[in-house]
């Protein structure tokens, strides 16, 4: 792991292309302290600071437009197996959608600075039909500030930075597996938190049809969100339309002594 | 967390699973919400 420490201090701007394109591919890979790393070493060779920025935006835009195509041609099932691996699966989808929607243009520049989403925008723009060269302006745009942003505070502070990583460099890749170690449990435990504590029952469409031809049926509620109800012209025969927008409204209204069933789409 | 609501389930698969096994569809014009059921 000493020898990865010096093999990265020589080759770190392929390094940082390599690193950017893996998380930007969605794989739990910290490049944004890389980054800062890479900037400080630029310190005391200031031509290598645009290289170490060029090398991160090339890995993001390649990375972005490979998922941009995913969501274009795959759509829906893109998106929802990269939910899988957020914080909030069942949720994030949702989120992702109605984020976008409402503003797109500082979605796609400042996707980069927010974890989770980064991943979820280059589809999400393809499967909204985005035009590729406004994707491609915009994801430039965004990814520049971002890489940017990492290698300037390096730059800035480099000196000190560097200092403190030739100290580290000899156990800098075992800092690395453990970052990612570390980054990965987090990931887990935080969903199993969420699954322990916020989780509910799944039923299926045969059980749901069977208790709603019951003594006791339940109360369905379709909270789909606006644009997929506007765009389909059926639900489940005796659901309540709720816009998820105005849930706030009924929930507290909602039976307790019955049971409850949600849809989305 | 205190939970009201301990008798709250999710569709599996959503509307589209509901869909996929022909089970029976309404017109979303004749939507009702909770509060006017």
């Amino acid at each position: 792991m000493g020898s990865f420490g010096t093999f990265f201090a020589q080759h770190f701007v392929a390094a940082v292309f390599l690193f950017s394109f893996l998380e930007n591919a969605g794989l739990p890979v910290p490049v944004f302290p890389v980054l800062v790393l890479a900037g400080a070493w630029s310190s005391t060779r200031h031509s290598l600071l645009g290289m170490v920025v060029a090398a991160a935006v090339l890995g993001a835009l390649l990375a972005d437009v490979a998922w941009y195509f995913a969501g274009r041609w795959r759509g829906k099932r893109v998106l929802s197996g990269l939910c899988r691996m957020s914080f909030n699966p069942d949720a994030c989808l949702e989120r992702a959608v109605d984020g976008f929607h409402h503003r797109k243009v500082a979605a796609v520049l400042f996707a980069k600075f927010l974890p989770g989403v980064n991943t979820i925008l280059p589809p999400l723009a393809g499967m909204s039909k985005m035009p590729l060269p406004v994707f491609v302006g915009l994801d430039l745009a965004g990814s520049i500030l971002w890489a940017g942003s990492a290698a300037l505070l390096g730059f800035a502070f480099g000196e000190g930075i560097a200092e403190s990583a030739k100290g580290i460099q000899g156990s800098m890749g075992w800092i690395l597996v453990g970052g990612l170690v570390a980054t990965i449990a987090w990931r887990a435990a935080y969903r199993f938190y969420l699954v322990r504590n916020f989780s509910a029952p799944r039923v299926s469409p045969e059980d749901l049809h069977r208790k709603m031809a019951g003594d006791a049926p339940p109360m369905v509620l379709d909270l789909r969100r606006d644009d997929d109800f506007a765009e389909s012209d059926r639900m489940i025969a005796g659901a309540l339309r709720v816009r998820p927008a105005s849930f706030h409204r009924y929930a507290h209204h909602l039976p307790r002594d019955r049971d409850l069933v949600f849809y989305c789409t | 967390m205190k939970r009201g609501y301990e008798r709250v389930g999710v569709l599996y698969g959503g509307f589209d699973a509901w869909l996929r096994r022909d089970l029976p569809t309404q017109a979303t014009a004749d939507a009702v919400s909770p509060q006017t059921a």
